[in-house]
């Protein structure tokens, strides 16, 4: 596929990526401020605050997936 | 883990905590003061066992010596005086009482020492003011009419000017003393006030000069300090030799004892956490079920039978210690458990199953046999350098699959090619990302349902068939459903509208079993399982970002062969250090995705945790003194 489409089709799987990239990583600042805080006062949370700061990282992941699926109909 | 009472007269408690501490098997039930029953009290000598306790400590303290808590590895066990008889409290009282009057003496001097040098330091630095400012006797002398101003002063200011706008009525000599401004002014008597309110513009500070000695010159003066004041420094010298030899000396001894009577106030303190009568003590707790004859066998004796034990029946709800029990190479994988929390009584130990699932898990984003080869060399040299740690087996048995993996991929160092000679692979990351794609997915779709039919077992174990069915069954009955519509769709044995229905009859069916099995949350987490398994692409993410940098790496390196020997020298050390912080990169991410994988999407289908750990009262390392 060329032209508008093509391009159309490349900027589609940039925003994708781009997207989610900022969203995980603003929802891991809020979750990570909050965990590092919380492991101060009780050092045994590490395990549970590293789980948490994680969990966010799916969402780009998922744009990881829909740009590929995006670039491989191009 | 078998619940016990056992009650013991108050006559025989001290054979019985010994028998117990021995023993180190009972994890000790604390008992809280109730109305029926108050806690004990301590052993008639836990006074003075912590007094001499903390005396040890505070010597240790003050001869600034570590003493290596208890507990820790064995390597401090072996700086530890010999085994010998257990010493009595009153020898071990005088012996400590002696060096801490030695050790209090030897301190005091060495601060006596130090305030001496200190104070004869100062005068030497007003002698030596006095010889660079040259300041007879005569002028120091007091007068009626003159008066002497000597101090310490800004550094780079011109002082005369300042002083001449007052009068020209002065004296002024100003010198440095150990890159310190020093000045001496001789006003008159009346107008001092002016010039010292002039001097505070150049941080005037007053030196005083009576201390310092009018007899002899002062040359005479300075050499006589200047020797008496390295005298002094010897003796401090000696002085800390002497202390530094007593603290050698000592170690083995404090050391020894901080143990013992660590041990000791632990057993002194035990009726703490029993429950009271008259004239008995009861202690409630939980023993290994496989050692509780050996147990109750040996504490019976030490009691010479007065010790009764009842088996108590443990409530289903209740949280028993659990204590993880693995082959030593599943061992170092409990370390996951212990970070998030230990499984509880009744769920299955996960750890074989992580021991290989995780460096799966791991090869498949680190797949590169030259990485792994780097990693366990890493691996060898940490464990060389400090000790062995559960993290560093992790990481070994983690590279081992690196290196399986990068066969597979045909991955060396990032170099999928030499020249014209293309190393043999299976699938290719840095090409095949689609096909890579879809493997990560299928990879989580196993570990996934691993974790579901694991928490089947555990529902079918303590729930029944119907309510495994009910919880964990559900998802099965799903997942299968898809599939079953999928493949009966593409062989064209249903239409579209047909595979709607039929998907929408699967939904229905999971949607009654799961509500019946977890409730409303069952349904609600339905588009969760998908979500958790295209998580797993994170797998191919994380191992193709780290090839693509090996070969840029590999790339700009080989241009720079290119341009002589320079370009040479330049392209190796950007492959040295491109690939250390690629595999430093890779490392860290590969192990915490890994890790997370299992956390996140694997835990939360079968693991509940909140175990508590198995903590028996006794000893956790052997003991100093032969018993």
């Amino acid at each position: 596929m060329e032209g508008i489409a093509g391009g159309l089709g490349f900027a589609s799987a940039a925003a994708a990526i781009a997207a989610t990239a900022f969203a995980a990583a603003w929802a891991e600042y809020k979750i990570g401020t909050a965990a590092v805080g919380a492991m101060a006062e009780k050092e045994e949370l590490f395990g549970k605050g590293l789980i948490l700061t994680v969990i966010p990282e799916t969402i780009v992941i998922f744009g990881l997936v829909i740009a590929i699926l995006i670039l491989g109909k191009l | 883990m078998t619940k016990v009472i056992a009650v013991v007269p108050k006559s025989k408690v001290k054979p019985a905590i010994s028998a117990l501490y021995k023993a180190g098997a009972l994890h000790i039930i604390e008992h809280k003061k109730d109305e029926t029953h108050d806690i004990g009290a301590p052993l008639a000598d836990s006074g003075r066992v912590s007094a001499l306790l903390l005396k040890i400590r505070s010597i240790a303290g003050s001869l600034s010596l570590n003493l290596p808590k208890d507990g820790s590895s064995e390597q401090n066990q072996e700086k530890g005086r010999d085994l010998g008889k257990i010493p009595s409290l009153a020898s071990l009282e005088n012996e400590f009482g002696l060096l801490e009057g030695k050790v209090q003496e030897v301190l005091q001097k060495k601060e006596n020492l130090a305030k001496a040098i200190s104070r004869e330091e100062n005068d030497l630095f007003l002698l030596e003011c006095a010889s660079a400012l040259k300041l007879s006797r005569n002028i120091l002398t007091p007068s009626e009419n003159l008066s002497l101003v000597v101090g310490t002063a800004k550094k780079g200011v011109e002082i005369s000017p300042i002083l001449k706008k007052i009068s020209y009525d002065f004296l002024l000599r100003t010198s440095e003393v150990k890159e310190t401004v020093v000045l001496a002014l001789i006003v008159k008597m009346s107008s001092k006030k002016e010039f010292m309110g002039a001097l505070s513009q150049v941080e005037f500070q007053p030196l005083d000069m009576s201390g310092i000695s009018l007899k002899g010159t002062i040359p005479a003066a300075l050499k006589m300090k200047r020797e008496y004041l390295e005298k002094l420094q010897d003796n401090l010298q000696a002085a800390e030799k002497g202390i530094s030899g007593i603290a050698k000396k000592s170690f083995p001894m404090l050391v020894s004892a901080n143990r013992y009577l660590s041990q000791e106030i632990q057993r002194q303190e035990a009726p703490l956490l029993f429950a009271a009568t008259d004239y008995a003590y009861a202690v409630s707790g939980y023993v290994p079920t496989d050692t509780y004859d050996a147990v109750l066998g040996s504490l019976s004796k030490a009691t010479q039978g007065k010790m009764l034990f009842e088996k108590v029946h443990t409530g289903h709800d209740e949280h028993l210690p659990v204590q993880l029990i693995n082959p030593p190479k599943v061992k170092p994988f409990e370390f996951f458990l212990n970070l998030y929390s230990l499984p509880s009584y009744h769920e299955k130990d996960p750890s074989n199953i992580i021991a290989f699932t995780f460096p799966i898990l791991f090869g498949f984003m680190l797949g590169d046999v030259g990485y792994g080869l780097a990693t366990i060399l890493l691996v060898r040299w940490l464990k060389k350098k400090f000790g062995d740690f559960p993290l560093f087996s992790i990481i070994f048995y983690a590279s081992l699959s690196s290196i399986f993996f990068g066969l597979i991929f045909g991955e060396y160092f990032g170099f999928e090619e030499i020249g014209s000679f293309a190393f043999p692979h299976l699938i290719s990351r840095a090409h095949e990302l689609n096909e890579l794609m879809y493997i990560a997915v299928g990879i989580g779709f196993l570990h996934i349902n691993l974790g579901l039919a694991i928490g089947f077992f555990n529902a079918l174990k303590h729930h029944g068939l119907m309510f495994a069915v009910f919880e964990k069954g559900s998802w099965f009955i799903l997942q299968l459903g898809i599939i079953v519509g999928i493949v009966l769709f593409s062989f064209h044995l249903l239409s579209g509208a047909g595979l709607g229905l039929f998907l929408v009859l699967v939904i229905l069916v999971f949607g009654v079993l799961a509500v019946k099995g977890e409730g409303i949350k069952g349904l609600v987490e339905m588009p969760a399982i998908f979500s958790n398994m295209l998580s797993y692409a994170r797998l191919m993410a994380i191992g193709v970002s780290s090839v693509q940098l090996a070969i840029v790496i590999n790339e700009n390196a080989l241009e720079m062969f290119h341009s002589g020997i320079v370009g040479i020298l330049g392209g190796i050390l950007l492959m040295l250090v491109g690939h250390t912080i690629n595999i430093a990169l890779g490392l860290l991410g590969s192990f915490l995705h890994s890790l997370r994988l299992h956390y996140v999407e694997f835990f939360s289908k079968f693991f509940q945790g909140g175990g508590i750990p198995y903590a028996p009262f006794g000893q956790k390392q052997k003991g100093v003194y032969e018993d």
